[in-house]
């Protein structure tokens, strides 16, 4: 229990106002401004998790999104697992939970695995447990057991409502530091639309980490004023750039409300990326003991929230920037006990800085070791003479160097390399995104600025804007001296270099010998880098570390590949405000309300239509429910709605040219008042749609598509139209889909229903054949009336504008009550279409055949000058043997439907030969129903060479309880029901 | 997401397009050609490491077919140019 709150101090809190909240059951209080895990520190709660393989006892070591060990579990204000506790802000009545530790965090069971850890390494799983292969199953739930983080909420949260926003603007500016507030106001006063985006609450970046009253505070103020009252900017707090992708198009989350963070979706023209530098610990045996923390996160926590992390500190690094730390630590109050550097000499500044304090510097001294389990007890350094002393310290803050926070830049395609000066990863320069400031290598504000008005300076160019430069920030030039980690390999005691994923150095030994020297290899054979950190603070400890284990330059291996998103985005934000069923919107006709009301069961087809499958009747099955609508179809009269059908009106003088290259059937010599059953190919003679084309007048044509291919159709309209034929054809073509619905009357009784209704158009066979059009009115609306058949029997469709139709739907069925109507839905429809042989796009038409395969030689006209798809048409009559040709099956009598999709096997093979043999399967069924007119299960299928075969006998396949077994079935000719077609030209 | 320069729309983002790949001209004699070569023209497509000409049509906009340039590499489109050609 020893970190504290300071008695002054913390740049973010309020000191007025307290907060209550709650740790593992236990009530703490906290401030406004705090963290979660500012607040903890606060209470002296230094132990906060166990570690992700070998439970070991976990605290902070950061203080912000580099954080690999506070992931904890929220359950008030929200159920949500992996909180990152440095940059969760407290509310009131935040309850919260460590994620492991069985029973308790305290005293967690699983921490055997710690002393077991000779027998854990990394990617043990792959070497152990293996055999016997039986119990596999059971260690496989006991290590998931062991290693999941977190548990999902039992039930969805209430919409929170998430927002999605839009924004576009000149510049985008990712950071809000020295550099990033200045490149913002330069170009803002240039005449740019800028925004600013910075993740923390208030703008200073780093400079946030320094003692109130400091130099810099009052240019940052200015600057804050002056970007918060200009017109062109935008500066959004809370607020973090997770991605870049193509065009200037970045992702930001707005998490100033956790629990309800808003997606930005932002097009930029250019970009200035002002996102700092991130901090690497040391490393050392048991260097992830709670107390142990990065130096700069020691100084986030006095500075920002008034945290003193410990009251007895040890500060040990290899560079200047972390010296800053312990004179912070030492003016506010801590007892530093000593400041231990690799270097065996550094600049003398530092040392008279330390020594004015008093205190105690210990060059070319690293640290050997650490006591304490749950809390840091005691620190060993040993000097470069190999002399160890103990320090009685309950804090050790560590730095082991700085690299550039470089996700932007490499999403961007943006190189990157180990500087030698440096000892950590910088941008290489140019190209389409600009680091500027910190992340651009330097370490001092003069260089800083340098970079960012060099960055400004580009930008101003490209864009054409003349600089009017705000006052620069003067401040002196800071220390940025850095050196090797030094890392002495081969000294006892675990080496953590991944804290999230528990990887050390032992493992990267490890990964080394058995090959997979590679980084990325490494990432995946060890784990490291792969926790929610996402290897912040070791993916560059690794890279280096191997490149040091092969004998390679420190800076030969680069880190592993950065993705999008920086760091974890909700679901429920990426869902935005639509969330469920608004993801994907349904479709619906305008007769839908009356679908659902009469008890139909919906289904989703095509494209995202909600359409009704079957009615059932209370007490009804499906079976019955389709039976007794097929019945009423081809015994009396059938009500659908076909209104999702695609439509489409082609006008103009050369529709006809459009029309004949894009079907296989001659259309000219149509006239008005006349139709066709049209299929149209690919330019590899596949079927890509079948439908109907009509003459409505001399330049006006009416085609119908499938419903599935209606948005496919008219691209591929406006492809030939615009693409095949440039443009020199006088014609138009509108979809007109859901502007006009579809009503279908079909069976024996069809006339005397339109007649009950009233219908001005004579129905007889003589006024109005099959295949043709006419223009009349029905129940007083405007209609035309179609006579095409999908069902096999009489046929009328019924097309009027979508918004009447569900008033002459009513009439249609209450008059039809009288007739036996039955309303139909799509399973009715597909077993009559099935019974009569009729083609389905999806079901026969799979993408490889042609129409001749389908029986349907007599819609094409090869006579015709040319045609989509009439030389591969050339090519395959050529080839006709072996062709798939769609065949009808019948099973025995009594027996139930084959399976839809079942394969027919080859003559001469059996099951167990079928495996080896290349091509096993002869054919396939397309469509399988029981079908009402016959009383026997009936089937479509697609077989080789099938027209020869009929009255033959296949063999096809049916699932069984363990593999498949083979039926017996019979090829007949694909129609089972009218084969002459006489009933649907009645 | 891509922004597309549409020539009648002005830049438009990705999502109100479809792509259809490398473009490659039909034949003006298909009749003429032998199998081999009409396989070619419907199956092969170069597919270079250097910018090739695509087809897009702005589905959600001027439902306009487009040809567009665009380097594999950047992602910059040189080139983006409706089809019809011009009245």
């Amino acid at each position: 229990m020893s970190s504290w709150r300071l008695p002054s101090g913390g740049r973010l809190i309020e000191r007025g106002q307290t907060l209550d909240f709650a740790f593992n059951g236990r009530p703490l209080q906290g401030l406004q401004g705090d963290t979660l895990a500012s607040a903890l520190l606060a209470n002296g709660q230094m132990l906060l998790s166990r570690s992700f393989k070998y439970h070991r006892p976990r605290g902070l070591l950061g203080a912000g999104w580099e954080e690999p060990n506070a992931f904890l579990g929220l359950s008030v204000p929200r159920q949500e697992p992996n909180v990152l506790a440095t940059t969760e802000p407290l509310v009131q009545g935040l309850h919260a939970h460590s994620q492991r530790g069985w029973p308790s965090l305290q005293w967690d069971v699983m921490a055997v695995a710690d002393a077991l850890h000779r027998w854990l390494p990394a990617g043990f799983y792959y070497k152990a447990f293996k055999s016997p292969a039986w119990a596999w199953p059971w260690f496989e739930r006991a290590l998931r057991h062991a290693a999941g983080m977190g548990q999902v909420p039992e039930k969805a949260p209430a919409d929170a409502g998430h927002e999605r926003r839009f924004a576009h603007a000149d510049v985008l500016v990712v950071g809000a530091g020295l550099s990033g507030l200045w490149a913002a106001w330069a170009l803002a006063e240039a005449g740019a639309r800028v925004v600013l985006a910075d993740d923390a609450p208030q703008p200073g970046g780093r400079w946030l980490d320094r003692p109130a009253g400091h130099a810099m505070d009052g240019w940052i103020a200015l600057a804050q004023q002056a970007l918060d009252a200009h017109p062109l900017v935008r500066r959004w707090s809370c607020t973090q750039v997770v991605a870049q992708h193509d065009h200037g198009l970045f992702v930001a989350v707005d998490r100033s409300q956790p629990g309800r963070e808003r997606i930005w979706k932002l097009r930029a023209r250019h970009v200035l990326l002002a996102t700092g530098q991130i901090e690497r610990p040391l490393l050392f045996p048991d260097n992830d003991r709670p107390g142990v923390m990065l130096a700069g996160a020691v100084s986030s926590y006095l500075q920002r929230w008034g945290v003193a992390p410990g009251r007895r500190m040890v500060l040990a690094t290899n560079n200047d920037a972390a010296w800053t730390t312990a004179l912070d630590a030492h003016d506010a109050g801590l007892q530093v006990l000593a400041v231990a550097d690799l270097r065996p000499q550094v600049h003398p500044e530092l040392l008279a800085q330390a020594q004015a304090r008093g205190l105690s510097a210990h060059l070319g001294a690293r640290v050997g070791g650490v006591r304490g389990r749950a809390q840091l007890r005691a620190v060993s350094l040993v000097d470069s003479d190999g002399r160890v002393q103990w320090y009685e310290a309950d804090l050790l803050a560590v730095s082991g160097g700085w690299s550039s926070a470089l996700a932007l830049h490499a999403q961007a395609g943006g190189a990157n390399r180990y500087d030698a000066q440096l000892h950590g990863m910088v941008p290489v320069g140019g190209g389409l995104v600009r680091c500027i400031g910190t992340a651009a290598g330097p370490q001092d504000t003069p260089a800083c600025m340098d970079s960012a008005v060099q960055g400004v300076a580009q930008v101003a160019q490209a864009l054409g804007l003349r600089l009017k430069p705000p006052p620069l920030p003067q401040a002196p030039p800071e220390l940025g001296g850095c050196s090797a980690l030094g890392l002495h390999v081969g000294c006892r005691g675990k080496v953590f270099v991944d804290l999230a994923s528990d990887v050390t150095l032992d493992d990267l030994v490890l990964a080394h010998r058995e090959g997979y020297e590679a980084t990325e290899h490494l990432k995946r054979y060890t784990a490291l880098g792969m926790g929610p950190d996402q290897g912040r603070t070791s993916s560059v400890h690794g890279a280096v570390l191997m490149a040091g284990l092969r004998g390679l330059d420190a800076g030969a291996l680069g880190p592993t590949r950065l993705r999008p998103p920086y760091t974890p985005v909700p679901f429920a934000a990426i869902a935005g405000a639509d969330p469920g069923l608004l993801i994907r919107p349904m479709r619906r006709t305008p007769i839908t309300p009356w679908h659902e009301q009469a008890g139909a069961v919906m289904y989703e087809s095509g494209q995202n239509w909600r359409r009704p499958g079957y009615y059932p009747r209370p007490g009804e099955s499906m079976a019955q429910a389709v039976e007794r609508e097929c019945r009423a179809c081809r015994e009396a009269v059938g009500l659908y709605d076909s209104s999702p059908l695609g439509k489409f009106e082609v006008t103009g003088p050369d529709a006809i040219a459009l029309l004949e290259q894009v079907y296989t059937c001659r259309v000219s010599d149509l006239k008005p008042g006349r139709g066709r059953y049209a299929v149209m190919l690919r330019e590899d003679g596949r079927v890509f749609d079948d439908g109907t084309v009509f003459r409505l007048d001399e330049h006006r044509w009416w085609i119908t598509t499938t419903t599935g291919q209606a948005l496919a159709v008219h691209a591929w309209l406006e492809s030939v139209r615009q693409v095949h034929f440039q443009g020199r054809l006088q014609v138009f073509v509108t979809p007109v889909s859901e502007q006009w619905a579809a009503l279908v009357v079909c069976g024996p009784r069809a006339r005397q229903l339109l007649a009950a209704c009233g219908c001005s158009v004579p129905l007889e066979k003589v006024d109005f054949p099959f295949m043709a059009w006419r223009d009349g009115q029905l129940a007083g609306q405007a209609v035309r009336l179609f006579r095409v058949s999908f069902t096999g029997e009489l046929s009328f469709e019924i097309h009027l504008p979508a918004r009447r139709a569900p008033a002459l739907w009513q009439t249609l069925a209450q008059a039809g009550a009288s007739l036996g109507l039955e309303v139909m839905g799509s399973e009715a429809n597909h077993v009559l279409r099935v019974e009569k042989g009729f083609i389905s796009v999806g079901h026969e038409v799979d993408g490889c055949v042609n129409p001749l395969d389908l029986g349907l030689a007599w819609a094409v006209r090869m006579d015709k000058e040319d045609f989509i798809g009439k030389r591969s048409l050339q090519r395959d009559l050529a080839r006709p043997q072996g062709r798939a040709q769609l065949v009808g099956l019948l099973v025995e009598a009594g027996q139930p439907p084959l399976e839809e999709g079942a394969q027919i096997l080859r003559e001469g093979l059996d099951l167990a030969s079928a495996r080896a043999a290349p091509l096993a399967s002869a054919g396939f069924v397309t469509a399988s129903v029981w079908s009402p007119s016959l009383g026997r299960a009936v089937a479509l299928a697609l077989l080789e060479d099938g027209r020869e075969r009929h009255g033959q006998n296949v063999r096809v396949t049916a699932a069984a309880t363990k593999g498949l077994s083979l039926r017996s079935a019979t090829v007949v000719a694909p129609v089972f029901v009218d084969s002459e077609g006489g009933r649907m030209r009645v | 997401m891509l922004q597309l320069p549409c020539p009648f729309c002005g830049p438009r983002s990705e999502h109100e397009f479809v792509c259809t790949g490398e473009f490659s001209e039909r034949p003006t004699q298909p009749e003429a050609m032998a199998d081999k070569a009409w396989t070619d023209h419907l199956y092969q497509r170069r597919n270079p490491d250097a910018p090739v000409r695509e087809l897009w049509w702005h589905q959600h906009g001027c439902r306009s077919w487009l040809q567009v340039r665009r380097d594999p590499h950047s992602q910059a489109i040189l080139e983006c140019q409706a089809l019809e050609a011009a009245q």
